[in-house]
């Protein structure tokens, strides 16, 4: 009946949009296929479906110009591993997961086609907020495990040895919040009373603490915050951390607990055998598993095609961000976001955000793209967030910007998150659609999906000896100077300043290159210690760091690369083009 | 006919130069040197080269030298080319000629600086 | 460690005031490399040293001679140390292999040099691949470490260091595609211009920028486009260009993170500390000199400042500094800044006043006025924006008026 339902539903929206399309629904999942005359419509087409009560998912293969057909890469058959659990996808999600499962006695191995965890999607382009739930939709799945992700989110960071803390943030409701066409005395009251009381009334309901302050008190607290500030609401628990330390960490841990870890290794297919999942085959060979664990973030719905289990198709959604020097971190006390009605859905509207490492953010913008490898920043963007953040803080100097990057948000058309067992393949557990809150929700994720493989049969014994506590390797400049000086004299390389914007040293270099999951590219050296991250943007450091990398891994100079296949930083060898060679 | 930016002094007069039976013609010069500077230019440009050379067992990949004189202009490229070719061994002082006299111009090519070994 | 005089920077102005300081004072040189020489090491160039020496020097040949006399003289070095920050008190704390060692310096002259502009700050639009670089990043790489950026190459700016890597990477065999400058000048010496561009026959887009990166693990093209007279791309002149290095030399920063710690008073037009005519800051035994206070052109220059920094620290060490008072010295008509920005009526017979002017002007009549009177003035046949004009003036006469101090320039 619920099938029956939707059917229609969706079909009265394709002729809306005139589509030249059939639905199919099957136990929740629609099915749309046909074609349709832009790739805005089918983005509009795929979300109004993914909001028809009951839908569990939207497949939508609608055609339209300039769509591009995906390629099917070749594998290896031979078998080289055998497991319990497959995890493909070492983003935070993944990493979180093979933690988790790290406690049972399993073999677990994670597959993670770049060159590094938390290399090859959004985990790298986050803005490193630990959420409280508060933003997110009411009733979402992806409310309910940020609200308990974020509870679980201190102990484990401390576990891991990386930054936590509880910077606040406020929610600032302006004069500018309202875009409804009102009596201006009718805004101030809805500011001053209405909003704060739904806020509140909101965040006791999910056991968030948070407090109004009027427009003083917010002045005196944040003195550079917009004088056009009615009142705001503050959440004191909200949080930051550095999003590649506790990726990097999470899967240290793992593999530390006996998770193997495959970097490089890209999955081409799955095979299914009587109606459960038999081997994935990678580009390193084949792995036989009794359970695949989808975390393939943006490419979760190719992932879930090959095994035959496919029950949404991802819309990546960009979001831009700029980093400002340190020097602007003292023109605010606490993170802060203009609160803006109507508000766009699913999305919290980004901000002026701190992070743990002393820099302030602009962003991220929200855009859908058709294009899931498109990180580019446009000029548009960049204007689009001066315009938009602005009028948060207009004292703020907007000069002073360092870094900007984009990141995509492998959002699904429902707009939830999608964890549960596959309908139609045993063994095959989703773990898709994981937009914000995901870094958030992680340990709330990785604990729901142990849960699923319990419940999908799995025999889960907890290990007697399982080890939760990773250290980080030293990091001086955050050591107090009688540590700083005892360490230095035991290790020269911790003294010697490679990274002086960000005061990295070659010792912590060094540590990074020959850690658990050895840091090969300029990028991978850059998450895992800030080298490269200063105002100088590496314009003095990169010759340094390239030559210490290439020094290590016993590699020519001219081979490092900054992250990723085709990412050399030199063509070649000085020289190389006159004597007419040419290395690349 | 040339046109010219002549590079004696920061004036930077931009000069016209005429070769006419013979005889060379310069115009737009607010001084005599630019006459002769466009003489040079036109009859026999020569220039200064600096360049690296790899250096083995040295603290650095490279070794920046110069040639000692000016040489033809058109060498240039060429020099470069015999220059990519050479390898010196540490350690290197200032002023070590590292090739002498350069395709019969007359010019060697020296270190500019010390090198000590790694 | 106790000394009378350390010196943070081992590049052009640390070595001079090093040498300097060493005649009367026992010196300390703490340098972050691993060898002394700062820039001039990779730069392999001839335009060094024409007046200091009189002869047209590459860079590590001056670095060479200065590296010379600081060993002669005994100076103190320390390689691969970094100052983390000075106290209040004038004691450094720096980081170095051999540990972290505290210094505890009667004066302290910042010779810290000058950080290049990032694509970053001019906000270029695009993608973050592999093979974008600021030239001074590429000229170390191509000049010291031995590795070729890239082919084909885009530069951006054209301020001497853009032209210099114009001709660098041209004769190492890559094709720069040409060079693009987004004002109606080019930014760097005519000399530059016609022996690093002319020369190749690479063209040089003026009035032109980069208003996108594209490529995505490795740069594969940029978009250019012309700008009007507000600097902002004009619609319809976009035109893409195939390049796999994208080189910028978009401006030079003054390097002043561990001055700003130590409560050193800035110049936000320089970006540099605010000097007396004896190069000292705000802070009392706290010195100055080289790109740190403003970026130069000229090395030589480079090397005055630094000497008579050095001279003046090692006086003040041996308590004979000597002050009558304090006067302003303002930028004026035409001039964008001047340094020194303060007088403090030191035992110097003339102050060298150096300046930049805001634009092109020819039979320019330069002027140093002390209150209403004009105490010193000379005629340049042309002024420039990137040529550092130099005018000196008596102290005496300065002091005996005891009016604000001004410079300017004007057209005849």
């Amino acid at each position: 009946m619920r099938d029956v339902r939707i059917k229609r539903k969706v079909e009265k929206i394709l002729r809306k949009y005139g589509a030249k399309a059939n639905v199919t629904v099957e136990d929740g999942i629609v099915f749309i296929k046909g074609s349709i005359a832009s790739w805005q419509e089918y983005v509009e087409i795929g979300k109004e479906t993914g909001k028809i009560k009951g839908v569990e998912g939207v497949v939508n293969d609608l055609e339209y110009p300039g769509k591009e057909k995906k390629r099917k890469k070749r594998g290896k058959e031979r078998v080289i591993e055998k497991a319990d659990v497959v995890i493909i996808g070492g983003g935070v999600v993944g990493c979180a997961i093979a933690r988790e499962l790290s406690k049972y006695k399993l073999n677990v191995i994670l597959v993670e086609k770049s060159d590094d965890v938390g290399g090859g999607g959004a985990t790298k382009a986050n803005n490193a907020l630990v959420h409280t739930g508060i933003g997110e939709k009411m009733g979402t799945l992806k409310q309910r495990l940020c609200v308990e992700g974020h509870k679980m989110f201190r102990k484990i960071a401390e576990e891991l040895d990386v930054p936590y803390e509880e910077r606040g943030m406020w929610i600032v409701i302006s004069e500018d919040s309202i875009a409804y066409r009102l009596p201006r005395i009718l805004k101030k009251f809805l500011a001053s009373y209405i909003i704060p009381f739904i806020i509140l009334r909101r965040a006791k309901k999910l056991g968030i603490e948070m407090y109004k302050v009027g427009r003083e008190e917010l002045l005196k607290r944040e003195p550079y915050v917009t004088e056009k500030a009615i009142t705001a609401v503050f959440s004191p628990s909200y949080a930051m951390t550095c999003p590649f330390r506790y990726t990097i960490a999470l899967a240290e841990n793992a593999m530390e607990n006996g998770v193997k870890i495959m970097l490089n290794t890209e999955v081409v297919d799955i095979t299914v055998e009587n109606g459960k999942v038999g081997k994935v085959i990678t580009t390193k060979g084949a792995i036989e598993t009794k359970f695949v664990i989808n975390a393939a973030g943006l490419y979760a719905d190719e992932i879930a095609s090959l095994a035959g289990a496919r029950e949404y198709t991802i819309h990546p959604k960009k979001g831009a961000t700029l980093i400002f020097d340190k020097e602007t971190r003292k023109f605010l006390n606490h993170s802060m976001t203009l609160l803006r009605l109507p508000r766009i859905e699913h999305y919290k509207g980004g901000g002026i955000m701190l992070t743990v490492d002393g820099n302030v953010q602009w962003g991220p913008t929200i855009d859908e793209i058709e294009d899931k490898e498109d990180t580019s920043v446009t000029a548009e963007e960049i204007e689009r967030i001066f315009r938009t953040y602005e009028p948060l803080m207009p004292k703020f100097p907007k000069r002073a910007v360092i870094a900007y990057f984009s990141g995509i948000r492998a959002a699904s058309f429902t707009e939830d998150f999608i964890i549960r067992a596959a309908k139609g393949v045993r063994g095959f557990i989703h773990v898709a659609g994981i937009q914000s809150p995901g870094l958030a929700a992680s340990p709330a994720i990785a604990k729901m999906v142990a849960s699923i493989l319990q419940q999908e049969g799995l025999k889960m014994e907890l290990k007697k000896d399982f080890n939760p506590i990773r250290k980080s390797p030293p990091i001086p400049r955050e050591m107090n100077m009688a540590e700083r000086k005892k360490l230095v004299e035991r290790d020269g390389r911790y003294g010697r300043i490679v990274c002086r914007c960000e005061e990295v040293t070659e010792g912590e270099i060094v540590d990074a290159i020959h850690s658990k999951i050895p840091a090969c590219s300029i990028d991978a050296i850059k998450r895992r210690t800030r080298a490269g991250m200063g105002r100088c943007q590496g314009s003095f450091c990169l010759p340094h760091v390239a030559k210490i990398l290439a020094r290590e891994l016993n590699m020519p100079l001219e081979k490092v690369k900054k992250g990723g296949d085709g990412s050399e930083l030199f063509i070649g060898k000085a020289k190389c083009l006159l004597e007419g060679k040419n290395e690349s | 006919m040339k046109e010219m930016i002549c590079i004696q002094c920061p004036v930077g007069c931009k000069l016209v130069v005429v070769e006419k039976g013979g005889e060379i013609h310069v115009e737009g010069n607010k001084c005599k040197r630019g006459k002769e500077y466009a003489i040079n230019e036109l009859r026999n440009p020569t220039r200064i080269l600096t360049t690296t050379v790899f250096i083995e067992g040295g603290k650095h990949e490279m070794l920046p030298v110069k040639s000692d004189r000016e040489i033809p202009k058109d060498l240039l490229h060429d020099a470069m080319k015999e220059l990519a070719g050479v390898r010196v061994k540490a350690p290197v002082r200032c002023g070590d000629i590292i090739l002498k006299n350069i395709f019969n111009t007359g010019a060697n090519i020296v270190a500019t600086r010390d090198m000590g070994e790694k | 460690m106790k000394v009378d005089v350390a010196v943070i920077g081992g590049g052009p102005a640390g070595l001079a005031a090093a040498a300097e300081a060493s005649k009367e004072a026992s010196v300390v040189i703490i340098e972050r490399n691993e060898e002394l020489g700062g820039i001039l090491q990779q730069c392999i160039h001839p335009g060094f040293g024409n007046f200091i020496f009189g002869e047209m020097l590459t860079g590590p040949e001056y670095a060479t001679r200065f590296i010379e006399k600081v060993r002669e003289r005994g100076v103190d070095i320390m390689l691969e140390t970094t100052v983390l920050e000075i106290g209040g008190d004038k004691k450094i704390i720096a980081s170095g292999r051999d540990g972290i060692v505290e210094i505890e310096a009667k004066a302290i002259i910042l010779a810290t040099g000058c950080r290049e502009r990032t694509r970053q700050q001019i906000l270029i639009p695009g993608t973050r691949p592999a093979g974008i670089y600021t030239a001074g990043c590429a000229q170390r790489l191509i000049n010291i470490d031995g590795v070729m950026p890239g082919k084909k190459i885009v530069i951006l700016g054209s301020g001497d260091v853009g032209l210099i890597m114009a001709r660098r990477f041209t004769l190492e065999g890559a094709e720069v595609e040409g060079v693009y400058e987004i004002m109606p000048k080019p930014g760097g010496l005519m000399r530059n211009v016609v022996q690093c561009l002319h020369d190749f026959d690479i063209p040089l887009h003026l009035r032109h920028t980069i208003i996108d990166i594209k490529g995505k693990r490795r740069v594969e093209g940029v978009v250019v486009a012309k700008v009007d007279e507000n600097l902002k791309p004009i619609r319809g002149t976009e035109r893409y260009v195939e390049c796999d290095c994208v080189v910028l030399a978009v401006g030079l920063i003054p390097e002043n993170e561990i001055a700003k710690k130590a409560g050193v008073e800035m110049d936000e037009i320089t970006g540099g500390a605010i000097v007396d005519e004896g190069m000292e800051t705000s802070v009392d035994g706290i010195f100055a000199c080289g790109n740190a206070v403003h970026v130069h052109d000229l090395v030589d220059d480079v090397t005055i400042e630094a000497e008579l920094a050095g001279k003046m620290a090692a006086k003040y060490v041996n308590g004979m500094e000597e002050r009558k008072g304090l006067l302003k010295v303002k930028a004026g008509k035409n001039v964008r800044y001047v340094v020194p920005q303060m007088l403090r009526g030191k035992d110097i017979e003339t102050i060298r006043f150096s300046f930049r002017v805001r634009k092109e002007m020819e039979n320019a009549r330069v002027v140093v006025k002390a209150g209403e009177e004009i105490i010193a003035e000379k005629k340049e046949r042309i002024v420039r924006p990137p040529e550092m004009v130099k005018i000196s003036a008596e102290a005496k006469k300065i002091w005996e008026i005891r009016k604000e101090v001004m410079v300017e320039v004007e057209e005849v």
